[in-house]
């Protein structure tokens, strides 16, 4: 008897009931059709795999601002910009950068913010984050963060995937590749948008793909509401046993199809994707179920006001996700309204950072509390950066420019010293001027506290070995307990 | 006439471009050419195929003494000197390490030359 695979495949595809749309759909973790190439890498790809050394964190909560905020009007303070302000550059601080973008460069332009030092440690924080002041002694700020590039997508990219053109993995695409999954029932890899234009900070899906990586290794985009992934949910009319039913029936013909051949891992992996997705029918929309959440925690989060409702819900759905196991959460900031697109504030810089600076502020005070009280920090890595800073001078006459050479990016948890300021800008704010972390630096660092050596974590694509960070990348020692 | 003139301004233009060419322009081209041949240099002694590393590590070696040759034609630029003048040192190395199979000594050196990159590259790259 001839077997007919095609007409097989077709039934799989077919009879899914909803299973079947979203495990070929690409929406799967890895999803979209996987070919008899790489099946064999498919077996269990997203199996636990030992750490390269003994790991410090589980896992990463990486906040993007995406737009790029003025960290001059947040946490860096500058009494030498405020003295200068209304002056020309001066020569000596742009030398060797090419300083002018569409805007062109303007004179120097003084905070109108207040400051104040906060905590033990004496970190300055703007009136701007009141809320997030109150946890200055969990925070490890790196002032002399720099990029490179100095349009939105170049440098997201560079921030996301060490690339400065689309194809290269994301960093939680490498982490799920170096360490597989510790929850078998939840993607390991998610991204949480909020508003209206935050498909990767207006930078698309590129930043959280697996790239050259099997697909498997891609994040999931969760949506807003109780259904959290497209084409999960099982089609209204069918019943959970009648779905069982037809689950069990495919794994029955499958499994006695898969005694004959062998090495067919094709079918296989396939098998497994429709687990996952029947397993993920339940544990999704539960992870994100705020259901059983406290009235004290929601508020902690923002969840009782209007402004920071969206935000606050993705990062209480972040603590979730990280306690079920979860390994990257990616979160990305969004305008609450239409009013703005993101922290993009080329103009009315007051207004633009006034509404997303109350975005974010309470609810990641809220996160950076709940995960401490639930002994959840000193194992997660919260991370807030952003694809660049903004200048040090105005533009319009009341925003500031795109500025990849200096600014600040903050880690707090995950075995990263508390309380601690690493490196510095030069006196206005333009640029690194000590303790510099690349993005590829800030890489190498969160990969080595989750056990993973940024050297030895390699994939062959096209006969080259790659590497997480590529050629570049150091740990920053000093900002590791 | 007026031929006469576009020809002898195209054959102007066309030695003006060769001459630039042959100086041997340390621009953000020569740079690529510098990171990708690291890269596939990197790559190579990761997967410890000898040929290409070796082959890798000598271009890097001649670029990096244009690098040099550019950094003291400019001058005030010491900095730039000694951090070309290291990465020709651990190219060099690369080659040694390799002809030797201690593939993990090749691997610190492309390392370091990585560490030099960035360094230079906060001082002069023109982002």
């Amino acid at each position: 008897m001839t077997i007919d695979h095609k007409a097989r495949r077709r039934f799989l595809v077919n009879a899914g009931y909803g299973i079947g749309a979203y495990a070929f759909s690409g929406l799967l973790p890895g999803g979209g059709f996987i070919s008899s190439v790489q099946a064999a890498e498919f077996l269990d790809p997203l199996a636990p795999k030992d750490p390269h050394h003994a790991p410090k964190a589980k896992a990463v909560i990486w906040l993007h601002m995406a737009g790029a905020p003025s960290t001059l009007d947040l946490f860096d303070y500058k009494p030498d910009l405020v003295k200068l302000h209304g002056q020309p550059l001066p020569d000596s601080f742009s030398k060797n950068l090419k300083t002018a973008t569409d805007g062109g460069v303007g004179a120097l332009y003084a905070t109108k913010r207040t400051w104040k030092q906060h905590g033990e440690s004496g970190a300055w924080f703007s009136d701007l984050v009141p809320n997030l002041a109150a946890h200055a002694d969990k925070i490890c700020f790196l002032k002399g963060s720099k990029t490179e590039g100095s349009t939105h997508v170049i440098a997201s990219l560079k921030l996301h995937t060490s690339g400065l053109v689309p194809g290269r993995p994301a960093l939680g695409s490498w982490i799920q590749y170096g360490l597989g999954t510790s929850n078998p029932d939840l993607p390991a890899f998610v991204v949480l948008a909020n508003g209206r234009s935050t498909g990767g900070g207006g930078r698309g899906q590129v930043i959280w793909s697996s790239g050259f990586l099997p697909a498997v290794y891609q994040g999931t985009a969760f949506r807003q509401g109780d259904s959290p992934i497209l084409h999960l949910d099982r089609p209204a009319g069918i019943s959970d046993a009648e779905q069982k039913n037809t689950l069990d029936l495919l794994k029955n013909l499958n499994q006695r199809t898969a005694a004959r051949y062998p090495a067919d891992t094709e079918l296989e992996a396939r098998l497994r994707s429709y687990d996952l997705a029947y397993r993920m029918q339940t544990s999704a929309p539960e992870a994100v179920d705020l259901s059983k959440e406290t009235a004290a925690t929601k508020a902690m989060y923002g969840l009782d006001d209007k402004s920071t409702v969206e935000y606050g819900t993705n990062l209480l759905r972040a603590r979730r996700l990280v306690e079920k196991g979860v390994r990257f959460v990616h979160v990305i900031s969004g305008s609450p309204d239409d009013s703005l697109p993101d922290w993009d504030a080329h103009n009315n810089i007051e207004k633009n950072h006034g509404t997303m600076a109350r975005l974010v502020d309470k609810p990641i005070a809220g996160l950076l509390a709940d995960l401490e009280a639930r002994g959840l920090l000193k194992d997660t890595l919260v991370v807030w950066t952003s694809e660049f800073g903004r200048t040090p001078y105005g533009q319009t006459g009341d925003g500031r420019d795109h500025n990849p050479w200096g600014f600040t990016s903050w880690v707090a948890g995950g075995g990263i010293k508390a309380g601690y300021t690493h490196g510095a800008t030069d006196e206005i704010g333009l640029r690194a001027a000590s303790g510099i972390v690349d993005t590829y630096d800030l890489q190498a660092t969160l990969l080595h506290q989750l056990g993973l050596d940024h050297r030895k974590l390699t994939f062959q694509y096209q006969g080259r070995q790659e590497k997480a960070t590529t050629v570049f990348g150091d740990v920053v020692k000093e900002i590791i307990t | 006439m007026y031929k006469k003139r576009l020809l002898h301004l195209a054959l102007t233009s066309l030695l003006a471009t060769t001459a630039f060419t042959a100086s041997g322009a340390v621009d953000e081209d020569f740079m690529r050419t510098v990171e990708d041949t690291f890269k596939s240099a990197d790559s190579a002694i990761g997967l410890k195929d000898a040929k290409t590393a070796t082959a890798d590590a000598r271009e890097l070696e001649k670029l990096f003494k244009e690098v040099t040759e550019h950094y003291v034609k400019k001058g005030d630029a010491e900095e730039g000197v000694k951090l070309s003048q290291k990465s020709v040192e651990l190219s060099s190395r690369i080659v040694t390490t390799v002809a030797a199979n201690d593939f993990d000594s090749a691997a610190l050196a492309s390392a370091e030359i990585g560490r030099t990159c960035k360094s230079c590259h906060n001082v002069y790259k023109q982002d």
